[in-house]
């Protein structure tokens, strides 16, 4: 399964297409459709990262929290994790230019549509990557944290180790 | 030399089988009672390594038991039997067949409409481990 080349902006271009069209189709469960996608995408990235990976994968939680902030993140958003803090088991990952965001504008109380489209981007990142924790053995949730261009998401959960 | 192929899923039901060599009818049902109580060697074996591989996890009378984890914490059992012909395959081969078998597996789990912790009911999924199987175990 060798990689092909793909420009990076066509991936960010997908992903609000997509998002948007959920928003219209769907303006009821938008959220929970957005996050069921999220998820079976999380677990399928994660089983193809695994066999090119050689990093320990297994079991200790900080094994896998480190995969996730450097391959799974490189993989899915282009570059590596900014930063990881762990606090009394709950993990924060903060990520100062966060892809996804970046190109989106943080809407004003006048532009209501685009700050919805920010939280959708933001339930649907979280929800990649609370799939990639649970194929990895983890039962937890993902919390995201915006604060400007910068996020950072809470996650609390129990590993398998 | 007979081999029972089982995929287990991370809810420890099985979702995949397949006999190489065998005689389904005759051993079938004590094989798969062995794969199943060797799960729990499964377990314990995940614990102390952090290879996918995890080489043979449990024996019952002559059979032996490898097994191979992926990353989506699902687990390749193969039961190995010898019969009186040949002797059981390297380790090595045994790997080999794991990685491939998880190149199958992973192209089958890429499919948008499968849904994790299904039965694998394709056909051409069935065919490839097939080859594969009479590539390496053979």
């Amino acid at each position: 399964m060798a990689p092909t080349p793909l420009a990076a902006t066509s991936t960010i271009v997908l992903h609000n297409e997509m998002l948007q069209y959920t928003l219209e189709k769907y303006p009821d469960s938008a959220i929970e459709r957005v996050e069921q996608m999220g998820f079976s995408i999380g677990l399928r990235l994660v089983e193809r990262l695994a066999l090119a990976s050689t990093r320990p994968l297994l079991g200790k939680a900080n094994d896998v929290v480190m995969f996730i902030c450097k391959d799974f993140w490189t993989a899915a958003f282009g570059r590596q994790a900014t930063n990881l803090r762990q606090q009394r088991g709950v993990f924060y990952i903060t990520d100062n230019a966060f892809p996804w965001i970046i190109n989106v504008s943080r809407g004003g109380p006048k532009d209501a549509a685009e700050s919805t489209l920010r939280s959708l981007i933001l339930s649907f990142a979280s929800a990649v990557i609370g799939g990639a924790l649970s194929s990895l053995g983890a039962v937890g949730s993902v919390v995201p944290n915006a604060h400007g261009d910068q996020v950072e998401f809470t996650v609390t959960g129990q590993f398998m180790a | 030399m007979s081999y029972s192929f089982v995929i287990v899923s991370k809810n420890d039901s099985p979702i995949f089988e397949y006999v190489l060599n065998g005689d389904a009818s005759e051993s079938g049902h004590l094989n798969q009672f062995i794969i199943h109580a060797a799960l729990d060697c499964v377990d314990e074996a995940q614990a102390s390594t952090t290879q996918w591989f995890l080489r043979c996890v449990d024996r019952f009378n002559d059979k032996s038991i490898f097994a191979y984890i992926t990353a989506g914490l699902t687990r390749f059992m193969l039961l190995a039997e010898p019969t009186s012909s040949t002797s059981i395959k390297s380790e090595d081969a045994i790997r080999s067949f794991f990685l491939d078998i998880n190149e199958c597996y992973l192209r089958h789990v890429m499919n948008p409409f499968y849904v994790e912790g299904q039965a694998i009911s394709s056909d051409s999924f069935r065919e490839k481990v097939a080859n594969v199987a009479r590539k390496y175990l053979l």
